[in-house]
């Protein structure tokens, strides 16, 4: 189990090098007006100022030198300063991820037990009327674009229930009434997807499951059904299911960027649209950096909790 | 040496000859098992038809104002007029070119160019295998939207940019599963035998494990295909994908907003139907092939 | 000098004209501005001005406290009032937390009132000497004196001033104007042309006074001490500016709310969910609304908004004139004449918008009659006259296999992108070859401010005098705008400045209809599309607040909730 976790620690890490490095030369490589965006309050942009400002971001200097001062920043947890907000962007960072986080925490607290549950309903009554709901559901929670079903749901919500959830963000602890409102819809949209895509995993992982001789023996013995779907056939069905989980809370970044822009939520996600329009490149590439950390972290916690879950996986690590 | 090379031919010619039945039984075979998968194909192929035949299909040009703005949908306009009065039919039809290109063409480069890398990865293993997996993990810690809004941003907002950010997106992932299929067809022992029969690398990986990868490969693909459809349309919807004034889905629902679809439901909810039969389309197409061609396989 | 006020009276009902929503409330305010109307006409022009007293429209007894939430659509490149990137938002944001020594009425359109200054007289037509209430404080409890009003006047007329805010600091630097303060509450504008529009100028919320000392220290986009109503507690790029009340308020007891909210609603649809859900006191002030965004929000809230029309100002396209292809006054007057404005009034402005160059509802006798509009090139219909003189003109340019190529860009505001989407299909019809791009508002702000764009879209604001309003449309704005030709600086700039300081309304009137139809037969860098009047929603609760011109902002000084 160490060693599982310490190679996958390890690899974690040349990833997010590997990650730092494509951002950066992706960034320098375009041909954007970044000197206007960084210059915007000037009531006159000169030549001379964006040598200086040239000067000031290092780009004068050739590629190597400037990945050698953006390792450094970086080392030293200096993201630097944004041009669209004017002020540093760990800090517009470490401002606007709770809300981001409440919603992916959110979407994904509604998401595993739901798919899971609909997941095994659907295993264990195959076939049945519930069965094609859930897959129904399910296939179009998968198809339908985030962005379709929250303008759909923010108009039925006005035109039949004359309701609008409250556009100005409250925080989770100082009103969690209102905070709750607000989140509530957003979350179920971006819910949706990843519900759809556990429920399928689980129901073909659980047809497989419910095959094997464990099982059959276990129901044999006169276990009552609840006890053998639970104990026996669910715990094995889950590995995967887990696995699916880390893949999805990537998804739930990209769902969260249209979400936060429809519901007027201002998190990381709005900010990375303001980033991109504004040619705001320190913002867009800590964003993205910090995205990768954050994604890079929950994949390593849930891979070792799939090692502890199913021995076979940590068995082959040796 | 001679008869052989001519038995080998002979061979090979009846092995194509045959190939042809083959592959009729097995769309046949398909066709039964698969009917829901096979009404999706159909889908798909009406779809990429009214793309590649959109000049000829579409009534009106996709920029133009040819009516009155709002007209509801009717004899003159089936699906109504959007709010500068053009044509939301002939802009369905306009729109299906820029789905239908990025999410064909983008996924098709980024899983062949993806596929191509996690192969020769799982089939060399070694060092080439160490830096593949770690430029796959280092890329795929980026979520895919996230990717094409940075690579929209910065090289600016244009249809070969959304097209280059959906390539890339899908690199990754089809490596990665391409590169599992080849280390296991690689140690399985038909392959041990040509290998010890002194078939080189080439043969083996252009007989052996590309016909193996192919179909797990084509089943990525056609999901890919769904997923990179919607990243445009998102794109689009954000306002950074392809040119404003150009017809696309996302466009077209970026554009109408909520205040028409009050009154005017017709401007939003047609590329809202067009998005989701695409999508859905290539989704359960994807998983009918799954089912047919392996049942145990799961990407 | 009486032709400034006469304007008010007659254009009160059609600028403020209050639309009927079907409920009982619109009939109240109707009585209600009727009585505003009354007043009118013998107010706005005093060289004393009546004291800012009770307001004739909100009956019944201000209420103290609760908070007024407003939205804005986008954020600004700088908070620095004196500069024209400012324009639109920006002055709304600020125009609440800076004063003025005039301010424009919330009652009577157009209807200059006292704000710092408790009276003003002007002893000759050169001269003007504004009285300031006693004791006026920064937000910061310090003192403000006379000597700091000049201090920003000397700012919005030196050279770099004039430069980022053409049409206020330009217009003073033009008309020589200078300041002092001969003692700590009285402030001495003199000029060196008669200004009779000058107590107007100085009441836009571009020609209000931020603390020197924060000036000095170009600190305006981090402090923010004025000697307005509302102190500004925090502002959130992106997210929203949170004001509270100014308890030094010189008008003791106002404002009466407790606080004042903003918050950013880029997309229209959470705007007006958010409206119809009365989540928001008031929406559309800059840009206005259009009758269909209007309409989801009464289907919704019914009786409970009370809706109102705005003049917004002229629509216009402008080009660089300093690049090609419209360095080159062949393309420039054949792209005018390839604007189809009918197109454009019934594709992106629902009908809001009236073709020509004043807007009529706005500027009444000045502007051109509709007879006189249809007449004019490049708003002839049908359009075959004006498309076979693109074709000849672009020709003659060089440009006869392919049309000329350029860059279109708007801000990422719905009305500018939907205009430039027609503006940019009636060009491509006649030959040019636009290439279109919408861009993050505020970065096109920069944009076209540093001439970074071939052709743009703005809607400026009108002003009080219509021939400022000309001036304004046609001379300032992006500096790249200028034609620098003589025969054009004698017929626009120069005529205007002219008409500027004439005191016979009928001179005045000709002088004005001669510009603009001088300007649509000949080269000029701003295409004219038409006056743009749209919608502004208030909710029943937030009483004395109707539409101020734009130029001055949402200041809500007399603003109060009744709940």
């Amino acid at each position: 189990m160490a060693r599982l976790v310490l190679r996958r620690f390890l690899s974690s890490i040349v990833a997010l090098v590997l990650l730092a490095v494509v951002v950066f030369s992706l960034l320098r490589a375009s041909p954007g007006s970044f000197a206007y965006a960084a210059l915007a309050s000037e009531p006159r942009i000169t030549e001379e100022m964006v040598k200086n400002l040239e000067r000031q971001y290092g780009l004068d200097q050739p590629i190597v030198v400037q990945l050698g001062r953006f390792a450094r920043e970086l080392s030293s947890g200096d993201l630097g300063n944004s041009f669209y907000f004017r002020s540093p962007v760990s800090e517009i960072i470490a401002a606007r991820m709770r809300i981001t986080i409440e919603l992916m925490t959110g979407a994904l607290l509604l998401a595993i037990p739901a798919g899971i549950l609909l997941g095994v309903i659907s295993a264990t009554r195959r076939n049945s009327l519930i069965d094609y709901a859930a897959r129904g559901m399910a296939i179009t929670g998968i198809c339908t674009p985030q962005f379709v079903l929250g303008i759909i749901v923010l108009f039925v919500l006005l035109r039949f229930f004359n309701y609008s959830p409250p556009f100005s963000y409250a925080s989770l602890f100082e009103d969690p009434w209102t905070n709750l409102q607000q989140f509530l819809w957003p979350v179920i949209i971006l819910a949706l997807g990843p519900t759809a895509a556990i429920s399928r995993l689980t129901r073909s992982q659980m047809l497989e499951v419910l095959r094997e001789d464990y099982v059959r023996t276990a129901t044999a013995k006169g276990l009552p059904p609840r006890v053998v779907i639970l104990r026996h056939a669910l715990r094995n069905a889950l590995p995967p299911v887990v696995a699916l989980i880390a893949s999805t809370v990537g998804t739930l970044i990209g769902g969260a960027v249209v979400v936060e822009r429809l519901f007027s939520l201002p998190g990381m996600g709005m900010a990375l649209i303001s980033g991109v329009a504004y040619y705001d490149y320190p913002l867009v590439q800590g964003i993205v950096l910090f995205v990768g950390l954050g994604f890079v972290v929950v994949s390593l916690a849930l891979d070792i909790f799939v090692g502890w879950l199913d021995p076979r996986i940590r068995d082959a690590a040796r | 040496m001679t008869t052989s090379t001519q038995a080998k031919g002979a061979s090979d010619a009846s092995a194509g000859a045959a190939a042809i039945p083959a592959a009729r039984s097995a769309i046949v075979k398909f066709m039964k098992r698969q009917p829901a998968g096979t009404a999706c194909f159909l889908v798909i192929v009406a779809w990429s038809l009214v793309a590649i035949f959109a000049p000829f299909l579409a009534p009106h040009p996709q920029k133009e104002f040819v009516g009155n703005p709002f007209v509801p949908p009717g004899s003159q306009f089936p699906l109504g007029t959007d709010q500068f009065g053009r044509d939301v039919f002939s802009r369905i039809i306009w729109g299906a070119r820029v789905s239908m290109y990025v999410g064909v063409f983008g996924a098709f480069s980024g899983v062949t160019i993806g596929a191509s890398i996690g192969i020769i990865a799982g089939y060399v293993r070694g060092a080439v295998d160490v830096v593949v997996v770690r430029m796959i993990d280092g890329l795929q810690s980026i979520p895919a939207l996230v990717f094409a809004l940075v690579i929209v941003g910065s090289f600016g907002a244009s249809l070969q940019n959304v097209l280059l950010g959906i390539v890339i997106i899908y690199i990754p992932t089809s490596a990665r599963i391409a590169r599992i299929l080849a280390q296991s067809i690689g140690s399985r022992p038909f392959v041990e035998a040509a290998r010890s029969c002194g078939a080189g690398p080439f043969r083996i990986l252009a007989l052996h494990i590309v016909p193996n990868v192919f179909p797990p490969m084509l089943v990525m693909y056609s999901l890919a295909v769904g997923g990179a459809i919607v990243v445009e349309a998102t794109l689009s919807f954000l306002g950074v994908g392809i040119p404003a004034d150009v017809a696309s889905w996302g466009g077209m629902i970026q554009a109408s907003g909520i205040q028409t679809l009050a009154s005017s439901w017709w401007i939003m909810l047609a590329p809202g139907a067009a998005i989701a039969s695409a999508v859905y389309s290539f989704n359960l197409f994807g998983d009918a092939l799954r089912d047919q061609l392996d049942p145990r396989l799961r990407v | 000098m009486e032709n400034y006020s006469e304007r008010s009276a007659a254009s009160y009902w059609s600028r403020r004209r209050l639309l009927k929503t079907g409920a009982l409330g619109t009939v109240g305010l109707g009585a209600a501005a009727l009585i505003g109307c009354s007043n009118s006409g013998t107010s706005s022009n005093a060289t004393k001005a009546p004291a800012t007293g009770g307001s004739p429209v909100a009956a019944g007894q201000p209420k103290k406290g609760g908070t007024i939430r407003a939205v804005y659509n986008y954020d600004v490149p700088t908070l620095d009032i004196h500069n024209s990137a400012t324009a639109g938002q920006g002055v709304t944001i600020m125009g609440s937390v800076y004063a003025g020594l005039t301010r424009f009425s919330w009652e009577v359109p157009w209807k200059v009132d006292i704000d710092l200054a408790q009276s003003w007289t002007t002893p000759d037509p050169l001269q003007w000497v504004f009285k300031l209430h006693n004791g006026i404080k920064y937000h910061d409890g310090s003192d403000l004196k006379a000597e700091d009003i000049v201090y920003n006047l000397k700012r919005l007329t030196s050279p770099d001033g004039a430069k980022a805010s053409p049409a206020i600091g330009g217009q003073f630097a033009k008309i020589g104007l200078t300041a002092e303060a001969p003692d700590a509450t009285t402030v001495v504008i003199k000029t060196k042309v008669p200004a009779p529009y000058l107590a107007a100028t100085l009441a836009r919320s571009g020609a209000r006074f931020m603390k020197p000392d924060v000036i000095e220290r170009k600190a305006f986009d981090k402090e923010f001490i004025g000697a307005g109503p509302w102190k500004l507690d925090r502002h959130e790029r992106g997210t929203g500016f949170f004001y509270s009340r100014n308890p030094n308020f010189y008008l003791t007891g106002k404002p009466y709310a407790d606080k004042l909210e903003r918050r950013l609603i880029t997309d229209v649809p959470p705007e007006l969910s958010a409206m119809a859900t009365l989540q928001v006191h008031t929406i559309g002030s800059f840009p206005a609304l259009l009758p269909s965004q209007i309409a989801t929000v009464t289907k919704q809230a019914g009786d409970k908004v009370v809706v109102s029309e705005i003049a917004n100002g002229t629509s216009r396209m402008f080009v660089n004139v300093d690049r090609a292809p419209f360095n080159d006054k062949r393309v420039r007057l054949a792209a005018h004449l390839a604007m189809d404005r009918p197109d454009i009034v019934k594709r992106s402005y629902e009908g809001a918008l009236t073709p020509g160059v004043l807007d009529p509802r706005d500027s009444g006798d000045y502007a051109l009659t509709k007879d006189e509009v249809a007449a004019l090139p490049g708003f002839r219909t049908p359009k075959d006259q004006d498309l076979a003189e693109v074709k000849k003109l672009l020709a003659a340019a060089g440009f006869t296999s392919e049309g000329p190529k350029f860059t279109l860009i708007a801000r990422r505001t719905s009305l500018y992108v939907e205009a430039c989407t027609v503006v940019a299909d009636n060009l491509t019809k006649a030959g040019f070859k636009p290439e279109f791009t919408a861009v993050e508002s505020s970065l096109g702000v920069t944009r076209q401010i540093q001439g970074e764009y071939d052709m743009g879209t703005v809607l400026p604001a009108a002003d009080e005098d219509p021939i400022l309003s000309l001036l304004n449309l046609l001379a300032n704005g992006a500096n790249h705008t200028g034609v620098k030709d003589a025969d054009y600086v004698k017929n626009v700039p120069e005529k205007l400045q002219a008409a500027l300081i004439m005191t016979n309304k009928a001179e005045r009137i000709q002088a004005a209809k001669d510009v603009q139809k001088y300007v649509s037969t000949t080269d000029s860098s701003v295409m004219s599309l038409g006056g743009y009047t749209g919608f502004v929603v208030n909710a029943k609760v937030l009483k004395g607040n109707y539409p101020a011109p734009t130029t001055s902002g949402e200041a809500f000084y007399d603003a109060w909730l009744d709940a």
